[in-house]
């Protein structure tokens, strides 16, 4: 794990930023990609949605204060780019956020980037039928293997909170799984 | 064995001590159960080689969204032109605003007119009156129909009854 202070400072040095901002990409590029990957299902909007994340950062990383961790400051930057970006999809094409959702998850068969089973197929789809906040904390709980006070920093939810949004979850989704 | 003090119920000994640890235990337990039971990968993959050169296609995203640097010296005389168009425009809404905000005569009531002329005195002689009322403009659907009224008459005759005496009118004549 990089020193966050450094690099923080380094970030906002003009003259040492482009170097740290290569550093911080590098360093966090793949835990973002999939948080965001599982909210948006599909490769190429995980990528556009990563960018903007990233770009995001780089262009308020001067605004950042430091009350929260440089890490849970770019997790909460790519959950809200993520959630925006579903809800301007859903608005485009009409539909409303469970028929997106519905939508995305029968995507994935034909996606040359889901190599999912029939298994992991209907535990998108049981994902599918969470509320967004269960869906989050799931995801960042059961695949990310966060820890319950890392993820109450990025959704700003208590812990006690997490953790019966966790269980609620994980009972739905077993409960999905052998239903059908 | 612990009598209950209201009901004479039982428990065993130390059922309370620990119970909270024995819950979280049982939820654990029902927990790994239904973890189990969900798959331990979701079967998402990434095009080969997509980590490798995100950090450069951030890069060119990022130069390419720079905005650009315009010469403002070039334009500096247009730009004091239009703060001042800008400043005038303002100003001038500024006064427009506050002469809103002053009474007008349109705001007055015709009754606070009327009670106007009657608390003071004017000091214009009918013909003055005469000269300011543009006749143009008067009909005689203006004289016919908006008479004063009897009532109306009947009251100035009373109240100015030396200038009824000026009409010199024969009253054997208006006794027949």
């Amino acid at each position: 794990m990089i020193a966050e202070t450094n690099l923080l400072e380094e970030l906002r040095d003009p003259t040492t930023r482009e170097k740290a901002f290569g550093v911080l990409v590098n360093t966090y590029k793949e835990r973002l990609y999939w948080h965001v990957r599982r909210i948006v299902l599909n490769h190429a909007d995980a990528d556009d949605v990563l960018q903007n994340t990233f770009i995001k950062i780089f262009r308020n990383i001067e605004g950042f204060k430091g009350e929260s961790k440089l890490y849970s400051w770019m997790y909460r930057i790519a959950t809200n780019e993520s959630l925006t970006f579903l809800r301007q999809k859903s608005h485009k094409l009409g539909l409303s956020n469970e028929e997106l959702q519905q939508k995305m998850v029968h995507n994935l068969q034909a996606d040359v980037y889901f190599e999912g089973d029939a298994i992991q197929l209907k535990l998108q789809q049981a994902i599918a039928t969470l509320p967004e906040r269960q869906k989050l904390v799931f995801n960042m709980k059961y695949f990310q293997e966060m820890k319950y006070d890392e993820i109450s920093e990025v959704l700003e939810t208590s812990v006690g909170g997490l953790k019966a949004s966790y269980h609620l979850a994980t009972k739905k989704i077993e409960a999905y799984l052998k239903e059908y | 064995m612990l009598p209950d003090k209201e009901h004479n119920f039982r428990t065993p000994k130390g059922y309370f001590e620990g119970l909270d640890e024995r819950l979280k235990a049982r939820l654990a337990q029902e927990m790994d159960a239904s973890e189990e039971a969900i798959p331990k990968t979701d079967g998402f993959g990434v095009p080969q080689g997509y980590f490798g050169t995100l950090e450069d296609t951030i890069m060119e995203k990022l130069d390419g969204a720079q905005p650009k640097v315009v010469q403002l010296t070039i334009h500096k005389r247009y730009y004091y032109v239009a703060a001042s168009l800008a400043a005038l425009f303002s100003l001038f809404f500024i006064m427009r605003q506050d002469t809103v905000e002053q009474v007008g005569f349109e705001d007055l009531a015709s009754a606070d007119i009327e009670h106007y002329f009657e608390q003071n005195e004017l000091g214009l002689s009918s013909y003055e009156m005469a000269e300011g009322m543009d006749l143009n403009e008067l009909t005689l659907a203006d004289i016919t129909e908006n008479g004063p009224g009897n009532t109306n008459v009947l009251d100035y005759l009373d109240e100015h009854v030396d200038e009824l005496d000026e009409l010199n009118l024969n009253y054997d004549e208006l006794d027949q």
